[in-house]
């Protein structure tokens, strides 16, 4: 249940006092911006919402946000979403972070929030690169990329979220890029009113080990197409597309996973009572 | 352009300059938090700026009132004119690089309103966008003369000695 609020919020409200140590120039800054904006469009205050997240420069976000957040372990910010989610319902519940931490060290949890079709949204900031750690490639990296953490480039296929994230059972498939701040607002919006596990991947370029990304504002374009509510034909599109179309690609309509919940029935004292010697 | 009142001008131009103040108070973040004072003190003096133009759209037409929803706003561009893309950002940003991306927000702005003058299906509206783009101009000119007091930036100046260690 919502709380009503007495006078509109603005982004400003959803921030934190913290200040983001990302590198000037990183796609983050505006993904936090649009984030915040999205969330004074729900209407929801900053306590019913949380922001969770693994480990990598992008998953520092939860620190920036004045919601509940839960900074987790490398690769787990699904699972404890989708746990939080399930047991407390009424919040609205967002998973963010990076391409290593969502689709490496976090790939199983991935295909299985995918499949299990928890209502939450997945904000995953895509620069194609472990930017904390330095600057390795990540599963997204492009084979060819050359650098003196991958000498001559991995010549590794990358991994293509997107059409997993459609055939593990996504409810909700969009792209967008940082440098779009008020799109990728209302994208974010979008998957927060969708029902059911929404995945938006967000170019966020790494202007540090990728400086070459910085370009990206000249290739992303708006998808030529409508979206669509069939999941293979979204599949085959985002096969064939070049990587940089934006907006919304798929939008589902299966139930989300959530089963009855009573939370008279079930508390922290249960658990308790499970570890007794 | 689908600016087609008064109202809806006034709530696009108090949110540009509100967006301008509160991107430089951001950028004005990222440098101090890179060490670069001398620019973050640079962008803290035009974020005060430009919270003036805000307060000052506020005091004489009630502006502040008019805010629309995010969706509602037609820039024509992918974020409100005057304010800096984040991507432009460098750590070791120099003085002159920095006013220079002041100055092309502020021609961003100015060629907003210029178009809006011209498209404007109404005097009322024609009238107010063309006193905003004198507005404009005048700040594309204080920028102007900034500048020229600037001395150049180093050639090179994003060139770093000690680098990050995979570049």
């Amino acid at each position: 249940m919502s709380t009503e609020t007495a006078c509109p919020l603005t982004a400003r409200d959803y921030k934190s006092e913290l200040k983001p140590v990302w590198c000037p120039g990183c796609g983050d800054f505006s993904v936090l911006m649009a984030i915040t904006k999205a969330l004074a469009e729900t209407g929801r205050r900053p306590e019913e919402i949380a922001v969770i997240s693994g480990i990598g420069c992008s998953s520092r976000l939860p620190a920036y946000t004045n919601c509940y957040g839960f900074h987790g372990v490398h690769g787990r910010a699904l699972p404890l979403a989708a746990g939080l989610k399930l047991s407390r319902p009424d919040l609205l519940v967002i998973a963010a972070g990076g391409d290593g931490d969502g689709y490496s060290i976090g790939g199983n949890h991935f295909l299985h929030a995918c499949r299990r079709n928890v209502d939450l949204t997945y904000i995953v900031m895509d620069n194609q690169v472990y930017g904390m750690t330095k600057g390795q490639p990540s599963p997204t990296t492009p084979p060819e990329w050359d650098s003196a953490l991958a000498p001559g480039g991995t010549g590794l296929r990358p991994f293509h979220p997107l059409v997993i994230a459609l055939a593990a059972g996504a409810n909700f498939v969009a792209r967008s890029f940082s440098g779009d701040p008020a799109n990728t607002a209302q994208l974010v919006l979008e998957a927060i009113r969708h029902p059911g596990f929404s995945l938006i991947e967000i170019l966020s370029p790494c202007v540090t080990f990728r400086p070459e990304d910085r370009n990206w504002a000249k290739r992303v374009h708006p998808a030529a197409v409508d979206e669509t509510q069939d999941r293979a034909r979204a599949a085959r599109r985002v096969l064939t597309d070049d990587g940089f179309n934006t907006g919304i690609l798929f939008r589902g309509d299966r139930p989300p996973y959530q089963p009855p919940y009573n939370p008279a029935e079930a508390g922290p004292v249960d658990f308790e009572v499970e570890f007794r010697p | 352009m689908t600016i087609t009142d008064v109202a809806t001008l006034l709530a696009h131009a108090h949110a540009m300059e509100q967006e301008a103040a509160e991107r430089y108070e951001e950028l004005a973040a990222q440098m101090y938090a890179v060490n670069n004072s001398k620019i973050g003190d640079l962008f803290t003096k035009l974020a005060e700026i430009e919270a003036k133009h805000a307060a000052q759209l506020s005091l004489e037409h009630g502006a502040a009132n008019l805010a629309l929803t995010a969706s509602d706003y037609k820039w024509n561009s992918l974020e409100s004119p005057e304010a800096i893309p984040i991507g432009e950002m460098h750590y070791l940003l120099p003085e002159r690089r920095a006013m220079t991306l002041a100055l092309a927000a502020e021609h961003r702005a100015l060629a907003f309103y210029e178009r809006l003058a011209d498209d404007a299906p109404n005097e009322k509206l024609r009238a107010m966008a063309a006193e905003f783009a004198a507005d404009e101009a005048t700040h594309v000119r204080i920028v102007q003369a900034w500048l020229l007091r600037l001395e150049a930036d180093v050639e090179n100046w994003h060139e770093d000695m000690d680098p990050p260690v995979s570049l």
